[in-house]
């Protein structure tokens, strides 16, 4: 068994804080865009959005070779051989780790916080100024999260993480993947209720999500471009990575979905759950690939 | 201020017996690991969490088809601008005011921030104590006025030790005597990464010996990474924002409003 330094927790931390920070974006500009006339996809973003993100951070704790000294990285302490001052808060702006897991932290409440002002503003009028607040607050924390799994791993000595368009082809693909948990979302209330509207703006959310698919895919065709100089990134595309790749990332996570939104979006409820689970695999798959296959 | 100490590695003059390694894991009490021939005498391998230092073995084939047999100390260098030190979420990783670069066994919870980001591939991640460890550069002999195990058993004078200051003459001595006899030596880590603390002198190029010509912070222009990722993701959102926009306004014209 090969040990990876940063293994498949960490790879699926990098799949769900940015999914869950994207979810958050989405649901608030869908709020900002159209307040009540688009609040299946605000609330069903705001429900779902903090608990992606959740689970990211107890991987990363159990990643942790000492799950237990987690404080360590938000509380000092004072230390023999450490002359830092401030007794208290554990924050480094050199380390883009230390800045991430504010950013997590930071984020988890305030996507708490519009979890809360969303539900209540669904009856009450006068909380919707709340959750617009909340929202744009929140934008900033929710992005720079998104990025930071980007940034995290990019500015590392390894060859195929260390390239420029790592960062965009994160959040493009954080943001694809949030959009198809809210298409998920919506297309599994509605097979659970048939007779209901609830899935009705799941077509625009699906040719809203073709669009963000093709930036998507020019990045990482240049992602690919930029790196394809080293060995690594050969063994990647041309390994049994490969066909993971190219089928389940490329493909079906990508090709599938964009010709389906370019067309009007799925037919049925059923569609959409299909291309929606497959978008979310595929965007899992293209960090989990990125992460291990780079340290082969 | 305690003065700035340093390790000078004179690669022209190491032989390759590897009693550094041997004292390294006494000292430090390392155990030994089972490796396998790997058509080298390079061994371990590589550095591990138990093989802090380690005699890197080097076989360029020369023009005329002569095979030339290198030697490198590999171990941590203790950059000034020491990355790790940098990334690490914990505090575990400090440099001291000697120059020593020193993981706080007690603070370092696992997190591996600063094995994906040191530039020479050094501090390694123990799965049985789920930290991360590197070489200390012997902080506790130093510490009592010894010279590291490395460099106290090095039989050639290949590993020298003392203040920096110090080190960088006998480098620039040793420079001098190596250039006349035809070589082009460099001294690795004078001004590379804010001055390492512990120095090569190398009779040819960097590169030779497994080092970057030009060793650079993975950190560096981080600033970029993040616009990278920001300034198009606001532009995503914005462009959902006005699709979103546009169909509303489309259905309410279609509907008469809301």
């Amino acid at each position: 068994m090969e040990h990876y330094v940063w293994g498949a927790p960490v790879a699926i931390d990098l799949f769900t804080a940015g999914l869950g920070a994207a979810i958050f974006m989405v649901a608030v500009v869908a709020n900002l865009a159209g307040g009540r006339k688009y609040r299946r996809i605000s609330t069903a973003g705001a429900l779902i959005a903090p608990w992606p993100v959740i689970l990211g951070v107890v991987l990363l704790i159990i990643d942790l070779g000492r799950p237990g000294r987690f404080w360590e990285m938000i509380l000092k302490r004072a230390q023999e051989l450490n002359h830092l001052e401030s007794p208290f808060i554990m924050f480094k702006i050199g380390s883009t780790m230390s800045i991430g897991i504010w950013l997590v932290v930071v984020f988890i409440i305030l996507s708490f916080v519009y979890l809360i002002v969303a539900l209540l503003a669904y009856p009450f009028k006068w909380a919707e100024i709340f959750q617009k607040v909340v929202g744009v607050v929140g934008i900033p924390f929710a992005l720079l999260v998104t990025t930071y799994t980007g940034v995290l791993i990019a500015a590392s000595n390894n060859v195929i993480w260390n390239n420029w368009l790592l960062p965009v082809v994160f959040v493009s693909s954080a943001i694809v993947a949030g959009i198809a948990a809210i298409v998920f979302i919506l297309a599994v209330l509605q097979i659970c209720k048939p007779e209901s509207e609830i899935g009705s703006d799941v077509p625009k959310l699906e040719i809203l999500n073709s669009r963000v698919i093709a930036f998507q895919l020019i990045m990482v065709i240049l992602f690919i471009v930029f790196g394809i100089g080293s060995a690594s990134m050969r063994a990647i595309i041309g390994s049994a990575f490969g066909l993971l790749w190219w089928v389940g990332v490329i493909f079906l996570g990508l090709v599938v979905p964009l010709i389906i939104g370019f067309k009007g979006g799925a037919k049925s409820p059923h569609t959409s759950l299909v291309v929606s689970t497959m978008v979310l695999l595929g965007g899992f798959y293209l960090r989990y690939i990125i992460l291990i296959g780079g340290q082969i | 201020m305690t003065a700035e100490l340093s390790m000078l590695i004179d690669v022209s003059k190491c032989m390759g017996c590897r009693g550094c390694q041997v004292a390294c894991k006494q000292w430090n009490q390392h155990k030994a690991e089972k490796t396998r021939f790997t058509g080298t005498y390079q061994n371990p391998p590589q550095l591990s969490p138990e093989t802090w230092t380690l005699i890197q073995f080097i076989e360029p084939v020369d023009y005329d088809d002569n095979p030339r047999w290198l030697f490198r100390k590999q171990q941590c260098l203790h950059c000034t601008d020491a990355v790790c030190a940098q990334v690490c979420p914990t505090g575990a990783i400090n440099k001291l005011e000697n120059g020593i670069v020193y993981i706080n066994q007690g603070i370092c919870a696992g997190c591996k921030a600063c094995v994906e980001t040191c530039p020479f591939h050094i501090p390694k991640f123990d799965h049985r104590s789920g930290t991360v460890r590197k070489c200390w550069l012997c902080l506790d002999r130093v510490k009592n006025g010894l010279k590291p195990a490395c460099a106290t058993a090095c039989p050639t004078g290949a590993i020298l030790f003392g203040s920096r200051a110090e080190m960088l003459r006998i480098a620039r001595e040793r420079q001098q005597i190596l250039a006349n006899q035809g070589f082009a030596p460099r001294i690795y880590g004078e001004k590379e990464l804010g001055g390492q603390h512990a120095m090569y002198l190398l009779p040819e190029n960097a590169s030779i010996y497994g080092l970057p010509e030009n060793p650079r912070k993975p950190t560096e222009k981080i600033i970029w990474r993040w616009l990278i990722g920001v300034i198009p993701g606001l532009a995503i959102l914005a462009g959902i924002g006005s699709y979103l926009l546009k169909e509303r306004s489309k259905s309410e014209a279609k509907t008469g409003g809301e």
